[in-house]
């Protein structure tokens, strides 16, 4: 059995001639062939790195309510007490728990990250799937919006935006996602434009599949892998941007965040070094483990990376 | 006699590139009817593969059809718009390809394929579409086809795919089907077996088949009637045995004489001499004219002045030659 399925798939020149980014997505289901990519993946320090890292950044999000049940704002100690067994992290200025902070700080972070990632995944891939599979007019409009959002200065648009309409973790959101889409459209565009040219499209076409079936049933299954990935990169942008509006002043002060957590430590450095630390240190890992993932999953999914490695 | 069921009048197809216009395909008129195999043959960038893809509305820009007409079964399909072209094919036309695996999605199980060919029409629900496509990979000789059906196209061998891809091309049931080169990537045993297999599901399902390709022995093996082309015209339309017997354009004799054979295997192989016009600079005239050793025979001035028209000199045989007008 083992051996009749082996003889079936020798790398023909048909294999080689489909490159491009169609090749790019393992698209299996039997076990056999997702332990090989699941191996593939792990083989790399820097996935693992990124996979323990943001699994960790996750749980601790995930479980906040069993690591540090209490509210973060309220007052857990006295003023300024350093790490102690009681209080893991200390306490701030207010008598505040740090580890509180931290802990649901995580789940601000990764709510804006996750937010403005998918954000930017999904109007990206429409935007640029749409630009790239209809090409000429719609292409060329479609196109220019695309850089007119380029060039628009994200952070202080995102700073204006709070300073008009005020504070908030929604506004935040918005403002960023709204500005964080073009590089996936690009990188959706591309994909998309080498994709349909391919064969397999025009076979699709040949026997009745309609233009818009087509993008969305055949030309963007084998198109999304770059884009996830670079979506995925922007989960930590988008983290590092909310922490530096927070550190500035201009988070929601309703939500406790990792910014928010330094902006208020910055007076104390010398007495308390832990309350600048701790959060310091979450951001770091927080967003270098997403992005090593991201990192990761682009070599993953990359086909001229692919072929350099293992390939099969 | 019966309607036929395609009739292509006067197809020109012409490619608008920077470097001037290409008549790919410049004047092909051809008819077929219910259940006939018909062979359109000739060499590499005669305009085959053009004339299959027009015929089937997927002429993309920088192409575009410029004349001509194209009549299945009583529609124009010349101009109509994407939503008549998108009924008809699949249901009632469908094309299969050179390259079975790059035919195939590759993030697509084998199963899905098939299902999605058949949901364009049919009212079938999903497991309905999955005992289908089992069924239809039965049909095509694809052995455990339970298994195959979950499986994705790099995990399937050439013949394999193009099994699939017939399958596929049959979900809809359709009257009439083109395959372009169908057994040209293919191993010639393979060869063999997919020409077996067409031929079978053409007789079972009365179909009609469009078999384009550069190889006569295929058209030997299952056409009914031979269409050859050269430089965007059909030169000669004849039946096979016709063909074989009794070839009249000096192009087709040519190519007879080019076959190898077991007979006489000693001898060396005749070539055509010279190669095809460059499809952005025909000749006037015959295009064939500057390579017809019968023209230079015959001492013939008008094959350079003037293009010959399609001539019957016996029944259900055109030739477009001057030597037979």
């Amino acid at each position: 059995m083992a051996l009749e399925r082996r003889a079936a798939e020798p790398v023909t020149l048909g294999e080689r001639v489909a490159s491009g980014p169609a090749r790019g997505r393992p698209g299996r289901s039997d076990a056999r062939a997702a332990r090989g990519s699941w191996k593939r993946f792990a083989s790399s320090p820097v996935a693992v790195v990124g996979l323990v890292l943001t699994a960790l950044f996750v749980l601790v999000a995930a479980l906040t309510s069993f690591i540090a049940p209490t509210d973060p704002f309220s007052f857990a100690g006295t003023p300024f007490e350093p790490p102690s067994a009681k209080h893991w992290l200390g306490t701030d200025d207010l008598g505040r728990d740090v580890l509180a902070g931290v802990v649901h700080g995580a789940r601000t972070s990764l709510l804006v990250g996750v937010a403005v990632a998918g954000a930017s995944l999904v109007i990206g891939t429409v935007v640029g799937g749409v630009a790239g599979f209809a090409g000429g007019k719609v292409d060329d409009l479609l196109m220019r919006l695309t850089e007119l959002s380029q060039v628009l200065p994200r952070f202080f648009l995102a700073l204006t935006v709070v300073a008009l309409f005020g504070p908030g973790l929604t506004n935040m959101v918005l403002v960023l996602a709204l500005t964080s889409w073009e590089l996936t459209a690009r990188v959706a565009r591309s994909g998309v434009l080498a994709v349909k040219e391919l064969e397999y499209v025009t076979a699709a076409e040949a026997l009745g599949s309609s233009p818009w079936r087509n993008l969305r049933t055949h030309v963007l299954p084998n198109t999304i892998a770059p884009v996830v990935a670079l979506a995925s990169l922007q989960v930590g942008g988008a983290i590092l941007i909310e922490a530096s509006l927070s550190f500035l002043g201009l988070g929601d002060p309703n939500v406790i965040s990792w910014g928010y957590m330094l902006n208020n430590a910055q007076s104390f450095v010398r007495r308390a070094w832990w309350m600048s630390v701790f959060p310091g240190l979450a951001i770091a890992v927080a967003v270098l483990g997403v992005n090593l993932l991201g990192d990761a999953l682009n070599d993953f999914w990359n086909p001229r990376s692919r072929s350099a490695g293992a390939s099969g | 006699m019966t309607e036929p069921l395609l009739s292509v009048e006067g197809l020109r197809t012409h490619f608008f590139v920077e470097a001037g216009v290409v008549k790919a395909v410049d004047g092909v008129s051809l008819e077929i009817r219910r259940g006939e195999v018909l062979g359109l043959v000739g060499e590499s960038g005669c305009g085959k593969t053009v004339t299959s893809l027009s015929i089937a509305g997927l002429i993309e820009p920088p192409g575009r059809i410029v004349d001509g007409s194209v009549r299945f079964d009583g529609t124009e399909l010349v101009g109509a718009p994407e939503r008549v072209l998108n009924s008809v094919r699949g249901p009632r036309i469908a094309m299969i390809f050179q390259q079975p695996r790059a035919s195939l999605d590759p993030v697509m199980s084998v199963g899905r394929q098939i299902g999605q060919a058949l949901r364009s029409g049919t009212g079938m629900d999903r497991s309905a579409r999955r005992r289908r496509a089992v069924e239809l990979l039965d049909q095509v000789g694809i052995s455990d086809p339970d298994r195959r059906v979950r499986e994705y196209p790099h995990q399937l061998s050439g013949g394999m795919a193009q099994r699939v891809m017939i399958a596929i091309a049959l979900a809809g049931e359709p009257d009439l089907l083109i395959a372009d080169e169908p057994t040209t990537a293919l191993d010639v045993t393979v060869q063999a077996q997919i020409l077996e297999l067409l031929q079978e599901l053409q007789t079972a399902n009365d179909m009609a088949v469009i078999l384009v390709t550069h190889d006569l022995g295929v058209v030997a093996e299952i056409g009914d009637r031979a269409a050859v082309m050269y430089a965007g015209r059909i030169v000669e339309e004849c039946s096979v045995s016709e063909l074989y017997d009794a070839p009249l354009h000096p192009y087709t004799v040519g190519l007879m004489e080019s076959r190898p054979a077991a007979s006489h295997s000693k001898s060396r192989l005749r070539v055509i001499p010279g190669s095809v016009p460059v499809p952005l600079d025909l000749p006037v005239g015959c295009s064939f004219a500057p390579r017809c050793e019968a023209r230079a025979a015959n001492n013939l001035t008008v094959c350079t002045e003037q293009a010959p028209q399609s001539v019957s000199p016996r029944d259900g045989h055109r030739v477009r030659c001057w030597l037979h007008e």
